[in-house]
Formats: C-alpha cells, sequence, structure tokens
C-alpha cells in the first residue's frame, strides 16, 4: 500500500516542489507543505489514484492554513528593489526589468489570487480550479479578471502595494 | 444588438477559452466595435502571456528538488563564515577604484570595521545558521547577470573567478529567480553568498543591494564597490548596512 502512495507522490513531487515554491515563495515552506501533502495521501483512501489536482488542492490549503495561522506579514520581495544603475538601452535588460517587476506584482497580491493564477498557469480549467480552492464554479471567471487587473494595477504603481497575506 | 462593455469575467473567460460557442461570437462582435474593449483585451492578453514567462521563470533552487523528501535539508555552515572572519585582508586587487577605496578616510576602512563586527557577532551568536542553497546558469555565450537584492547587513557576496563552465551560485536561504542571463536571489539570509564566474565569461555584472559590485566587458573589469580581498582571485562585498 505505502509503496503504491510512494509511487503517486514521486509522479508529483518535483511539480508538486515548482507550484508550491512559485505559490509562497520560500523553499523550507515549500518543502514543509510537500512533506504534510504525502502524509495527507497516506491517510487517504485509495492514494495511487489521486490526481494532480487532489495534489495541488491539498497543497493550496496548507499554504492558506499556515497562512492564517501565523499571520505572516509579506516577506516575500523586497518592494524597494532598486534599480542598480542608469539602464543600459539593451533590449535583454528592458525585458529583465519588466518581468521582475511583473513577479514583484504577482507577489504583492493575496494568496488567493497568486493561487489562481498560478492554478491557471498550471493548466487547470475553471471548473477544476474551482474545486481546488473551494469556490463557486462561475466564480472564478471575475476572479481571474480580477487579478489580472490588480496586477496591471500593481505594475503601473511602481511595484507592490504592501498588502499582507488574506 | 449593441452587446455591453466587457466585464472581468467575460475578458477572462475569453481568453481562457471557457465562453461557449455563442458568447465568443458575442464578444468577437463587440470588440470589433468598440475600442476601448478592443484595446483592454488585448492588454489583458499581453500581460497573460507575460505572466505565463513570469511564472516559467519562478524555479526552486535545485537542492529543494533534490532533497529527500523525508529528511531536512543540510544545517549550518560554521566552516564557510569562520573562512571569512580569518582571511579578511585589505584589498590589493589593483584599478583605480580600489586605490581610492585604501586612501585613508576612505569608506573601505569603515564597513571594513562594521564587517568584522557583523561576522564577529555571525560566528558567536551560535544559532542554527540557514541552510545553504545553490543554483547553476551554464555561461553560454551571452551576458550574465547574477542579482542578489533584499541582503540584509552581516550578508556578504564573495566573487571568485573560476575554470569551470558555468555561473555557480549559493546562499544561505533567499528565494531564487532565473531567466536566460540572469540568477536573481532575494532575501539570502545574513553569512556568505558564494558566486563563481568562469574566467573565460566575456560578459558578466553582479549587483547587490542595488548596488553594481563587478562588471566585466570583454577585457575590461571594473570593481566600483569597496572590497576586500581575500586571496586572488577571490573578491568579498559585505551588504553594509540598513534593508534595501
Amino acid at each position: 500500500m505505502s509503496t503504491a502512495a510512494e509511487r503517486a507522490f514521486r509522479q508529483h513531487r518535483a511539480a508538486l516542489l515548482r507550484y508550491v515554491y512559485r505559490l509562497t515563495g520560500d523553499a523550507e515552506e515549500a518543502e514543509d507543505v510537500a512533506q504534510e501533502t504525502f502524509l495527507r495521501l497516506l491517510e487517504s483512501d485509495a492514494p495511487a489514484e489521486k490526481t494532480w489536482g487532489w495534489f495541488c488542492t491539498v497543497a493550496t490549503n496548507l499554504v492558506r492554513d499556515r497562512n492564517s495561522k501565523r499571520k505572516r506579514r509579506r516577506r516575500l520581495l523586497s518592494r524597494f528593489y532598486r534599480r542598480s544603475l542608469p539602464r543600459r538601452p539593451d533590449k535583454v535588460m528592458e525585458h529583465r526589468e519588466a518581468l521582475t517587476q511583473l513577479r514583484e506584482a504577482l507577489y504583492g497580491l493575496p494568496t488567493r489570487d497568486r493561487a489562481l493564477l498560478l492554478l491557471r498557469a498550471e493548466g487547470f480549467r475553471y471548473r477544476e480550479i474551482a474545486e481546488i480552492l473551494e469556490i463557486a464554479p462561475n466564480s472564478v471567471g471575475p476572479l481571474v479578471g480580477r487579478a489580472l487587473r490588480k496586477l496591471r494595477r500593481g505594475l503601473a504603481g511602481g511595484g507592490a502595494d504592501g498588502r499582507g497575506e488574506s | 444588438m449593441n452587446d455591453a462593455h466587457l466585464d472581468d469575467a467575460r475578458v477572462a473567460a475569453y481568453l481562457d477559452g471557457e465562453l461557449p460557442e455563442p458568447a465568443v461570437e458575442e464578444v468577437e462582435r463587440h470588440v470589433e466595435a468598440c475600442g476601448p474593449c478592443r484595446r483592454e483585451l488585448e492588454e489583458l492578453a499581453d500581460l497573460s502571456d507575460r505572466l505565463d514567462v513570469a511564472v516559467e521563470g519562478v524555479q526552486p533552487p535545485a537542492e529543494l528538488l533534490d532533497a529527500r523528501i523525508h529528511g531536512k535539508t543540510a544545517g549550518s555552515n560554521r566552516g564557510d563564515y569562520l573562512r571569512a572572519a580569518v582571511f579578511f585582508l585589505l584589498l590589493l586587487v589593483g584599478g583605480t577604484a580600489a586605490a581610492d577605496a585604501a586612501l585613508p578616510g576612505s569608506p573601505v576602512r569603515d564597513w571594513l570595521g562594521a564587517a568584522l563586527r557583523d561576522v564577529a557577532g555571525l560566528l558567536s551568536s551560535g544559532n542554527n545558521l540557514p541552510a545553504r542553497r545553490g543554483m547553476a546558469l551554464p555561461a553560454g555565450d551571452g551576458a550574465v547577470e547574477v542579482r542578489v537584492t533584499g541582503a540584509p547587513p552581516g550578508a556578504t557576496v564573495r566573487v571568485q573567478l573560476t575554470a569551470g563552465d558555468q555561473v555557480d551560485v549559493s546562499a544561505p536561504g533567499g528565494t531564487y529567480v532565473t531567466d536566460p542571463g540572469l540568477i536573481e536571489i532575494r532575501r539570502p539570509a545574513a553569512g556568505e553568498i558564494r558566486v563563481q564566474i568562469p574566467r573565460t565569461l566575456f560578459s558578466v555584472r553582479v549587483t547587490l543591494n542595488g548596488r553594481l559590485l563587478v562588471e566585466r566587458a570583454a577585457d575590461t573589469l571594473r570593481i566600483p564597490a569597496p572590497a576586500t580581498d581575500d586571496e586572488p582571485p577571490d573578491l568579498l562585498f559585505p551588504a553594509g548596512g540598513g534593508p534595501s
């Protein structure tokens, strides 16, 4: 029984670590959450049949629970990231700056919005996202639209607005 | 006949292919006739694409994927910090920046004292130092940038030239973000960040909290920031006081 569970976990382990790392920005937390998810897998019925969506559901809930327990203030990225020098007129440098700002804005969103966008980036459909986040299926569209607009506002504002975790 | 302006829900659902066909046609019909909505849709489509690229660049450090899931990652690395403290010598690297820095009353003397205090504090605190994690980037034939941000006082960056063919970076704690030609380390813990750069790399720059430490382009090597020299070709830079 445990061998099948281990196989199932190994199959999704790298993707799980990557998803949680992207969600939290913290390698230690990603490892803790992955470990806890594995324990949940062992405790579940039919561990070998758990889908990738199941892993994302458990991991996302774990992250949310940890956030609400600790009421941790956003500490992921410096919001005062300074440009090093006058920008080179270099396409590559500009591109990097833009990506950096976009990531800053992403990590300035509340966890739920970020989870939404990351799950969307993972390729989940709205119906699946609704199941994972335990929200009404027809609320996913409006939330995605709103999250994208928040992201754009975050970019225009020149960085995250310091909102804490929700 | 006049379709309503696009709201959050319809824009998102349209971009993500979640709308049924009749609704898709409605959206496209409206967008054909309505400039503001068309621009909005294009902007958010572009943002969505860029977001995919941005997310793709956030990759976990190699150690995270390699670590056994039942064990914890490695603990402290006191040996590293000990070495940094023992080998604190004044800079003799050459170049006008270094010469200026060595003059009496220069900033080098001030932060050298502070850096020694920081390292001494780190060693005597006896706390469990955060695990080191690393990331490697093949040098390729383009420019490489190593960017450290959010480093606290007590953090130092050691730049070493090596014979290898990849840029190796390791730090206590911190988050890694990579892009082609870029490794960024965000918010490392206090301690030594090691940056190893192949000697043959044509174009490289290393920044710390927005400050340029080292820049190499072709056969010119600039070291604008004050540094202490451990043993050539090592360069050691402290983060300095105050968060970035």
